[in-house]
This record gives C-alpha cells, structure tokens and sequence, in this order.
C-alpha cells in the first residue's frame, strides 16, 4: 500500500496550535506580582491643564509604583506569592489615599528611577536614599524613614574596623546607589581599595559571605533585616556610619500635586505611629 | 550555606509564571521575526535593489549589536524623544526585530540552497515565478530552512533573559526575586536553568518529529 504523503499533513495539527500559543501570547502584557494585566495604553505622565494628576490616577483606577527586590521593604513572601514589605505598605496608604489599588512593577535596581522619569510609573518607592543627585531629575518626598549608611564585614575578618583599614581590600557596593556614590568620593579622597559593583544587593551580600569582596557598604537597616534573616552568614557592621540618610518616594520631575498627596500620607504614617507599627513588624 | 531547596520549592507557581512568559515573549517574537525573516530573505533575493538595500541594512544593525543595547534603545532610549513603550512591547518588539534579522538570512539562504534546475523546470512547464515558489521552490526551501529556525528559537527563548533588564518579569527575573527572599542563589539559579532545558528540549523534539514528518518520503 503506498504511503501518502505526511510531509505536510504533519504540519497542520501544529499550525492550529501555534495559532492559539499567539493569540494568548497577543492578549497578556507584562506579569507583576499581584497585580493584573498591564496591557492597557501607558498613562501619559505630562501634566494638563484640564484634568488634574489625582483625577488621571482614579481613572486608571490604579497607582504605579516602581519597586525592586530588597529585603526586607519590597520581597515576595513564600506562601502568597505576593509582595510584602515595609515600602509595600506605606504605598498601599498612598493608593488608599487616592482610592485605587496599587500596583507595583518590580525591576532591578538601575531602572527605578528611568521608570519614574520616563512617567511608566506614577512613583518609585524602593528604599531610595534621599539625594541632591537624585532632586536634580526626580522629585523626592520628605523622608519617610531615617537610616544611615554602613560598612559590612565577614564576622571572622579582624583587619577591617572602619573605612580607616580599608585601603588594599575589596569593596563591594551596588551599582547606581549611594553606596556606590560613596565609595567613589572615599577613592577620590585617597582612600585606596579595589570598589566591585554589583547590580543587586543580594550579590553583594553574597559575595562578601563568600569572600570574594572583604568589605561592603550597605544601607543600615536592609544590614539588619538581611543579619535577622540569616544570623549564620555572620556579617556584622563595623565603624561609625558613613553618612545619615533619609528614604523618600521618588516621583517625576514636576509632579506637584502626586507629591503634595504622598508627603501628607507620610506625615501621616509617622505622626500616626503606623509608621513606628511597620518599622517593628518589619524591622523589629 | 549548605544547599537546601526546600527553602525555595514554595515558589514554584512563580517561576511557573515567569516561565510562561518567557513562553510567551519567545513565541511571539519568533512568529513576527518569522514574518519578518520571509519578507526579508525574499527582499535579499529579489531583482529590486532598493528592497535589497533597505534588507541588508537591516540585517546588517541587527545581527551587528548585542540584543541588550537593542532592548535598551527601545524601552529606556526612546521615551527621551517622546514615545514611551511598555515593557513587554519593548521587548517583543526588540527580540522581534533581532530574531528577524537572523531569520532573514537563513530564509536567504534556504531558498538559494535549492538547486537552480527546479527554477528552470519549473519555468519550463510554464509557471510564474509566483507560482513556482509557491509550488516547487518555497516547499523545498522550507525543510532544509527548519534546523536552522528550530535554532534561532532555542536562541530566542535562551535570550529571552535578557528582556528581564527591561522590567519584564520572566523566568530569570523571577530568579532573582526569589533569590531576595530566600537568598539561595545556587538552588535558583539551578531550578531556573533546569526550567530553561526542559523548554528548548522539548522544543528540540518537536522539531525533531517535524523533521522526521517532513522527510518522511525521503525514506524507502
């Protein structure tokens, strides 16, 4: 019996299949963690005349806010698969506030604050440190929690006590933060040791239990979270603080009236005692 | 740290998640790059030579810079001259292109690879250049074009990754959320890589039986 020709009969059964895994591949955008699909249009950021920003968020029903990953003010909790965190609360207040829901797009660190300025998000909050560099191309909030910045050490290196005996070791800090910042004025001021930068702090960190870098500057409280969450790694922070800071919501360049919402909910938050409440929760 | 994966089980449904999506991207960039791929090898092949041109400029930026820089461009660059994209259309748009321009040359050089005695026989019963690729030419070209577009999308879902720098969370940017929560970084990154090879081998089969399919009145 001859055979007919399966050559293209073959292919036919995967043509209808292919059809499908496109036309469900068209109909979803981007996947956030707890929130719903944000295929719509982006909201256009540029302030008219005519309706005001608050009204533009409450039509959209929905408050954008730029996130990373950092323990413990923006992380995904094991059992909900969700968002948590010290920061994911503070923004809920925000959207409260406004009367939608936020939803919250995480992403490595160097692109929160080309997110907020390019208006893909209404705001960022993601335990940003306060800068005159940052006021320059976003707008900060007023502080929202105290913290400082650190030198971190394996707890089994004696040489290292304090920036004074950091000439001739590694640093290790993230790349695009104050930490980064602040590590490249201590070279400038001749301090001499080799600066690594890394794109999370979570690779920091790791390097520095590995070794691979002898010291690293990080923001005080994430130093605290992360100790509390893994007392074996033994990291301790060594000296003086090398500089106080505060957190503040970024938002974009010229967006007043967002702003004068989200500082109130700040006054709020630490007048409250809501705030002093998360800071136990979170960081206690 | 001694290795432990129970630490990072519980996430799972996420990296499901991202594993779709990283699906998802692959699969609609590779169709429109398909699409674009066979415009473009039928432009790189034609009498026309505008359309030859515009193709091998084309081809020429987007094989000849890194697929990151392209992403970047299109999702960080162009807001600053006023059009915004979202991440994913960034991103499939970017991996669109870069895939198109790949498959433009093996489309190219698929239907150069068959023997130009099927142009003339073809010619010779009196059908059209339309027609004969239709009929003669674009079948043949087709089998020897698989192995090399099974490849281009094995490549496609591998840098796929690299949409994660611009805010879209697929698998690999799920890895590293995980990793920020559980700060297991050799179970996550292993759990993820181990995702990535059972979509490429399953892919891999796939093509294999379509290949087998396709031959099958090569055999006695």
């Amino acid at each position: 019996m001859k055979k007919r020709n399966r050559s293209f009969n073959n292919r036919r059964p995967l043509l209808p299949l292919f059809a499908i895994l496109l036309i469900l591949a068209g109909c979803s955008g981007n996947n956030e963690p707890k929130a719903g699909d944000g295929a719509g249009a982006p909201a256009k950021a540029a302030a008219s005349a005519s309706s005001s920003r608050l009204d533009e968020i409450r039509a959209k029903g929905k408050l954008v806010i730029a996130t990373g990953d950092y323990y413990p003010f923006e992380f995904i909790d094991a059992e909900t698969q969700e968002l948590i965190g010290y920061d994911v609360d503070l923004g809920r207040k925000i959207a409260e506030k406004l009367g939608v829901e936020a939803e919250w797009k995480t992403m490595q660190f160097s692109a929160i604050i080309p997110t907020v300025q390019n208006g893909q998000a209404d705001m960022a909050i993601a335990a940003l440190y306060i800068t005159e560099e940052r006021k320059q191309i976003v707008e900060m909030s007023d502080v929202y929690l105290e913290t400082s910045l650190s030198l971190v050490k394996r707890g089994d290196n004696d040489s290292i006590n304090g920036i004074e005996d950091l000439n001739g070791k590694k640093v290790g800090v993230k790349i695009g933060s104050t930490s980064e910042k602040t590590a490249k004025e201590l070279l400038e001021k001749g301090y001499d040791f080799e600066l690594l930068s890394y794109k999370e702090t979570a690779d920091v960190l790791l390097e520095l239990t590995l070794g691979r870098v002898d010291a690293v500057l990080n923001d005080y409280l994430n130093q605290l979270g992360y100790n509390k969450q893994h007392p074996d790694a033994n990291l301790v922070i060594v000296g003086d603080s090398l500089m106080e800071a505060g957190l503040g919501i970024a938002l974009r360049k010229g967006d007043t009236e967002l702003l004068e919402l989200v500082n109130e909910v700040i006054k709020a938050w630490r007048e409250s005692g809501e705030g002093q409440q998360a800071f136990e929760k979170w960081l206690g | 740290m001694s290795i432990d994966y129970s630490a990072v089980m519980p996430f799972m449904p996420l990296f499901l998640e991202g594993a779709w999506m990283t699906l998802k991207l692959s699969v609609l960039s590779l169709s429109l790059g398909l699409v674009l791929g066979a415009f473009g090898g039928l432009s790189k092949t034609s009498s026309l030579w505008p359309l030859r041109s515009i193709t091998n400029l084309y081809t020429w930026m987007f094989r000849g810079t890194p697929l990151l820089v392209q992403l970047f461009i299109l999702y960080f660059g162009l807001p600053q001259i006023g059009l915004s994209l979202e991440p994913f259309q960034a991103g499939v748009l970017g991996m669109a292109l870069n895939t198109g321009a790949y498959c433009t040359e093996i489309v190219r050089s698929g239907l150069m690879a068959v023997d130009r005695g099927q142009r003339e026989a073809a010619s010779a019963l009196g059908m059209s250049p339309a027609v004969a690729m239709f009929r003669v030419i674009g079948p043949q070209a087709v089998r020897i074009m698989i192995p090399p577009l099974v490849n281009q999308f094995v490549m496609t879902i591998k840098n796929s990754s690299m949409v994660s720098l611009v805010t879209i969370t697929e698998l690999f940017r799920t890895g590293e959320s995980v990793i920020v929560s559980t700060f297991r970084s050799f179970e996550v990154y292993t759990i993820v890589a181990a995702i990535y090879l059972v979509m490429t081998s399953v892919l891999m089969a796939l093509a294999k039986r379509l290949e087998k399919g396709l031959n099958a009145h090569e055999q006695a």
